[in-house]
């Protein structure tokens, strides 16, 4: 007798209808969350980083708070250089397993919907971090007639230059309430600050994901540069750089108008290299060796326009044998 | 296909649907929260209902210019009808009578009634060629789309254009055979384009429609005219065309007392605004779309994951049977109007007009929800036809098409009704749900509705007199959510842009948005919500605190900067470089 194919509509409907229910049943929770950070903030050690995925499972976060939590939406191609151990709250079939062989998993467990994974990071190290360290940067401000402008009021997240006010009026200024800000906000948004033109500590949209990264915004006018005296020796210097997405490419055709941008790379002076930095979406990554021990570093940034030229980069120093591993 | 009449029973059970359709929008409208158009026509609402409100005042001189310009100026690049219903609805039902509490569920109620109207006259069209209980599958299918039960609660165009569209083909099939029923398809075409747009499209498909119905006459009979005495579809066109022509001019400006004055300049405006309307960026597969050309398979690809598996499924059946039985018709050069060709187009058409590369593709669904109500039909054919094959071709009663359809789509209730609150955020299992979509990088949100689910935690947590920053959601929103009790009434609104500014943030989830979100974390220097509304884990709404008031930065004296960089020997020279001044 031929089966009656009929049958299987119902059939599909009720399977779907039983991988919808399966599929909202693997969902964590807020709670599982909450459990899963907070078995990893009971054992975190100095020189953790901690991470979620997939990306886009966004209630994690809410338990996030006071952990070294960084953002990524690939585990595969994540740098991990900044940290000697890796947590990662993973969910929905994502875990450690997708991050690159160099690293080791050494542990696995699981908190309801969501598994934990502690893993030893292998590979480079970074030795030298100028976004932990801007405070001991210089940022100055070369202008084609042969002047130098040294930016020397620090704002708590950078330095700054062209203060309207004297240093301790904008200090006070940026410390008055957040209610004294909002009525002078018409009058007064920025304590009298530029609120473009200037090296801070930042967060920007790059290549689609967060980055935390050095705010510098180039200046047709004048080559704006970062010197960081005192990096450290080390193997080579990674740098991640990039414009912030909207400015390039997420958005009407008719508002984009950055222009590429150039950025020296100079050692004890010497020019290192000149990378070229497009006026496209992405976080670019430049990689070069070092000679052997500690000099100055500086960064020049350069374009031809200075409008929505929303650049963000992130230098640090590395070496490649991480202590104590095999080299 | 033949067209039968429908019965009072088929009305009774058409009105049952209703009340059901009702019921359920009414009760779960305190889940739905207001995105910011619906914001803008509570506001827009209330005037032209106190307009209409004053005609029965002497003392207002309601006709003036002045008056119709205060009633009707502010948001004046939509027609009024829905507007004034809306005002008209909270000044009666809550302000004079006080039957309806909440002053959002009163502004809502007459896009509620006209979502049940809708599913009373889907049921009819099901059951005009197929029976009740195609009739009754079609009307359950039809208010279980999640999206479509979303969109449905709202104080917007797009429900009531919804039902519009379907009156005018209801009406205009009823007229193919009825020169009565051409003058209220004239009436009901006036009436639609009072309520959105989009039923300025409707008279050319049915054109079109009219012909295929006028060739198939010529076709089967030899005339163009029907022969003797008798009325042919050349009358009855004719008939409604002049009507439509006519009748839905007259009620299209009659309605709209902003047209009254400078007319031509206004209606001008009226065209230019929605021929030339802004583009609002589209996360959809990987791509933040801004510009065109759009991708022409958007409203296939979201419909195919937006609407519940057993709805496509029996939709697709019920397609391919609605296909077969119009081709059979044509070549058995049948004596019926070609009701197949109508429900095929009617279907087609408004995903077309998504389709076209120039046209904008923000809203998501909500813009061919038009199209739903002949897709329900379809999932009425399909289940009709399911149940024949299972019982060997053998016609099912009506009880049985009705209960075995009801059974295929609890699911799709279930879905539904869970997700009230949120259904643009709805994805169905083919994508993996909302978690699946997301990694597709689908859209989820839609101007600041789902503010409401985080209104409880910042009721709770926000100090006294708190910031707070609402993003994407507008300040009618914050006063409707305050006037309606659902936020605290010291909680202040720090306007557009001033995450900066604030304690507390709502974010609403979009990606084009993303960097806003950003822009909170800089502000807070957290990059982690304390609260907010996650659906199937992904983000809606990210709810932000300030962890502590601001502080004056330290004074900090640049390290080591007496120069250290001498220019090097074949260093390309900077000006400036050597040394920085202090």
């Amino acid at each position: 007798m031929r089966p009656n194919l009929w049958f299987l509509v119902p059939v599909l409907i009720l399977v779907s209808a039983g991988v919808a229910t399966w599929q909202r049943d693997r969902v964590p929770t807020r709670a599982e969350w909450q459990t899963a950070a907070d078995a990893v903030r009971a054992r975190l050690q100095p020189g953790d980083g901690v991470t979620w995925a997939p990306y886009t499972q966004g209630e994690g976060r809410t338990a996030f708070a006071g952990l070294p939590v960084f953002h990524t939406r690939d585990l595969a191609t994540t740098d991990l250089a900044r940290y000697d151990r890796l947590w990662v709250l993973g969910a929905l079939g994502y875990d450690a397993s997708r991050l690159p062989p160099a690293h080791t998993l050494l542990e696995h467990t699981d908190a309801g919907n969501v598994s934990v994974d502690l893993v030893r990071v292998g590979g480079p190290k970074v030795v030298g971090d100028l976004y932990a360290h801007l405070e001991d940067a210089l940022y100055t401000r070369h202008t084609p007639d042969g002047a130098t402008k040294l930016c020397d009021f620090w704002s708590g997240r950078g330095w700054h230059c062209d203060l309207r006010d004297p240093p301790e009026t904008t200090r006070n200024c940026l410390g008055q309430s957040v209610g004294r800000r909002l009525d002078q906000r018409a009058r007064d948004p920025e304590c009298g600050l530029n609120p473009w033109l200037h090296v801070s500590r930042d967060v920007r949209l790059i290549g689609d994901t967060p980055r935390h990264c050095l705010w510098m915004h180039p200046m047709a006018e004048a080559a704006v540069r970062l010197t960081w005296n005192d990096a450290p020796g080390g193997d080579t210097l990674s740098i991640d750089f990039g414009f912030s997405d909207p400015m390039v490419a997420d958005n009407y055709a008719k508002q984009i108008r950055v222009k590429p941008a150039k950025l020296r790379v100079l050692r004890a002076g010497v020019e290192l290299q000149s990378i070229p930095v497009p006026a496209e979406k992405g976080w670019h990554h430049f990689e070069t060796t070092l000679p052997s021990g500690p000099a100055p570093l500086a960064f020049e940034l350069t374009t031809t326009a200075t409008a929505d030229a929303h650049f963000c980069f992130d230098p640090t120093v590395r070496v490649n044998t991480r202590p104590g591993s095999t080299p | 296909m033949t067209l039968t009449l429908p019965t009072r029973r088929d009305h009774l059970i058409g009105a049952l649907l209703c009340l059901l359709t009702i019921g359920l929008l009414v009760t779960t409208s305190s889940e739905v929260g207001v995105p910011r158009d619906e914001s803008f026509y509570f506001f827009a609402g209330d005037k032209a209902g106190d307009w209409v409100l004053g005609i029965f005042d002497a003392k207002v001189p309601s006709f003036s210019r002045a008056e119709i310009e205060k009633g009707f100026g502010y948001n004046h690049e939509h027609p009024v009808l829905m507007k004034t219903l809306f005002g008209l609805s909270h000044r009666i039902l809550h302000d004079r009578l006080g039957w309806v509490d909440s002053h959002i569920l009163a502004y809502r109620m007459p896009s509620i009634v006209m979502a049940g109207l809708a599913t009373w006259l889907t049921y009819l069209l099901g059951a005009m060629i197929a029976g009740a209980g195609v009739g009754i599958v079609a009307g359950l299918a039809f208010l279980f789309m999640p999206r479509v039960f979303f969109h449905s609660h709202f104080a917007c165009f797009d429900g009531p254009v919804t039902f519009m569209w379907v009156l005018i083909v209801y009406t205009w099939l009823r007229a193919l055979r009825s020169r009565r029923w051409a003058v209220v398809s004239g009436v009901a075409l006036g009436v639609g384009l009072a309520t959105k747009l989009n039923t300025f499209f409707v008279p050319f498909l049915l054109l079109f429609v009219t012909l295929f119905d006028l060739w198939s006459f010529k076709r089967r009979t030899g005339a163009w005219k029907a022969e003797g005495e008798a009325r042919g579809p050349v009358t009855f066109a004719l008939w409604t065309a002049a009507s439509m022509i006519v009748l839905g001019t007259a009620v299209f400006f009659a309605h709209w007392p902003w047209l009254w004055f400078d007319t031509w300049k206004r209606l001008q405006e009226y065209v230019a605004f929605h021929s030339h309307h802004v583009n609002y960026p589209v996360a959809y597969l990987g791509t933040l779309w801004y510009d065109p050309p759009f991708p022409v398979h958007f409203p296939f690809v979201m419909s195919l994951t937006t609407l519940p598996v057993a709805t496509i499924v029996l939709s697709l059946i019920g397609l391919g049977g609605l296909w077969m039985a119009g081709w059979r018709k044509v070549n058995e050069k049948q004596d019926s109007p070609p009701v197949e060709v109508a429900y095929l187009a009617n279907l087609a058409v408004p995903f077309l007009i998504i389709a076209m590369p120039m046209t904008p593709i923000f809203g998501g669904i909500k813009h061919w929800m038009t199209a739903m109500p002949f897709l329900a039909v379809a999932a009425g054919l399909g289940t009709e036809r399911v149940l024949r094959g299972m019982l060997g071709g053998t016609s099912p009663r009506t009880w049985a098409v009705s209960s075995v359809g009801a059974l295929m789509l609890v699911p799709a209730a279930q879905a539904t009704l869970r997700n009230a609150g949120y259904g643009e955020a709805y994805y169905n299992e083919l994508v993996g749900g909302a978690p699946g979509a997301a990694e597709l990088d689908l859209p989820r949100n839609f101007w600041g509705y789902a503010t409401q689910g985080a209104l409880p935690a910042l009721n709770a947590q926000a100090e006294n007199n708190a910031l707070a920053f609402w993003h994407d959601a507008t300040k009618g929103s914050f006063d409707a959510y305050k006037q309606d009790g659902l936020l605290r009434k010291d909680i202040r609104y720090t306007g557009d842009w001033t995450a900066a500014y604030s304690n507390w943030g709502v974010y609403h989830d979009q990606r084009d948005k993303f960097w806003e979100e950003i822009d909170l974390w800089r502000a807070y220097g957290t990059d982690f919500p304390v609260d907010g509304v996650f659906y199937e884990g992904v983000q809606l709404v990210g709810l932000y605190h300030r962890p502590g008031a601001p502080k004056a930065p330290a004074p900090l004296a640049p390290k080591n900067s007496a120069p250290t960089q001498p220019a090097a020997e074949g260093e390309q020279a900077q000006p400036g470089e050597g040394g920085a001044q202090p």
